[in-house]
């Protein structure tokens, strides 16, 4: 079964770019462009990691990191923040809501795949 | 006195890998805790001693030419203790968009003096974002559609020439995002708590605002190749 990572980014740019970062490895991305169509697509696809931004508009990530650590079928999935805040106090509140990991925007596509690599099986791509 | 020290990554920067709060924050923190006008011959000695910010100030107080401001406490009593603070912004908002720019797109940026090119030569695109809280104001990025066109490029992994008009616009406005959001960052680890805008990117034919009160309106020139960009802030009040 393929590793499912769900990208929640308001930005199409940094969406590509994570999409191209792990296109060598077997894995299904699939996206939402803010918190609230990032909870349905997570409930649908329960998926594996979650790779979330902060700020977006409709629902910020804070939110929909809080919604998913109340959510019975989602809340142990790791989440990863991928983001540009990176002030001490959004670390903290993201810390306390349990994450896996945080990524400080500008971010390099190695640097990102290093992250992840110890927190879900992330195959060469099978052609 | 001795000049801020470097701020020590805390526990939580160490657990995620993430880079510590630049020295220049430190700085400001020590200029927002100290923003009175009983510490006025502290914050002139904060301010003497860094010749960036002391550049910046006597700059700012200075309105005419023939008539240079050269004493940092007669610049000080000219333009305020809260434009110093607003002036001290520049130092992480200028790193944020260096770093942006190597580490985003690995660009060469170099700085260049805001008067080394005319106002013509950024029209193009601008990029706005807004911050409000304990700091607000308006962060502008200018630059030419040219210069656009090669950031999403580069972003894209595509060919300038492929681009598309909405491809420049989300680059842009994803460069704008990240420059602006480690600056925010910066601002409420020195105590300035603030939110960001969404940033809009919109086509600009006009040219950049020009000086309100002293200190309030910074313009920085940078240079990747043949390409001038602008960046503005504009401080509208700290509280």
């Amino acid at each position: 079964m393929k590793t499912k990572i769900l990208t929640v980014d308001d930005s199409r740019i940094v969406r590509i770019m994570v999409t191209r970062a792990l296109a060598k490895f077997d894995c299904q991305i699939t996206e939402a462009s803010n918190g609230e169509e990032g909870l349905n697509v997570a409930s649908r696809e329960r998926p594996d990691l979650i790779l979330l931004d902060v700020t977006m508009p409709v629902m910020d990530g804070m939110t929909m990191l809080d919604r998913i650590r109340s959510d019975a079928t989602l809340r142990t999935t790791p989440v990863v923040m991928l983001t540009a805040e990176s002030a001490q106090e959004n670390i903290a509140r993201a810390d306390k809501l349990g994450i896996s990991g945080y990524i400080a925007k500008p971010f390099k596509e190695d640097a990102l795949v290093a992250k992840l690599l110890p927190l879900v099986r992330l195959g060469p791509k099978v052609s | 006195m001795k000049s801020p020290a470097a701020p020590a990554a805390s526990a939580l920067h160490t657990k995620y890998g993430l880079q510590p709060a630049p020295e220049c924050i430190a700085r400001l923190t020590q200029l927002v805790a100290r923003r009175t006008s009983d510490n006025m011959e502290l914050i002139a000695k904060v301010v003497a001693g860094d010749p960036a910010l002391r550049k910046r100030l006597l700059r700012a107080a200075t309105t005419r030419k023939n008539d240079p401001v050269e004493d940092v406490s007669r610049a000080l009593f000219r333009c305020g203790v809260e434009a110093v603070v607003a002036l001290a912004m520049a130092d992480p908002l200028l790193r944020a968009v260096r770093r942006t720019f190597q580490e985003l797109l690995g660009f060469e940026l170099e700085v260049a003096d805001e008067f080394s090119f005319a106002a013509a030569d950024v029209l193009g695109l601008r990029a706005i974002v807004e911050f409000s809280g304990k700091a607000s104001g308006t962060v502008f990025i200018r630059m030419r559609r040219d210069l656009g066109r090669r950031i999403a490029a580069q972003l894209l992994a595509g060919e300038p020439q492929n681009m598309t008009d909405a491809d420049i616009t989300d680059a842009v406005g994803e460069l704008a995002n990240t420059i602006v959001g480690n600056f925010k960052s910066n601002l409420c680890d020195a105590g300035l708590s603030c939110r960001l805008s969404v940033p809009r990117v919109e086509d600009c034919n006009t040219p950049p605002p020009t000086a309100t009160a002293p200190g309030r309106h910074q313009a920085y020139g940078f240079r990747h190749q043949d390409q001038p960009m602008l960046v503005n802030i504009v401080v509208d009040s700290t509280q």
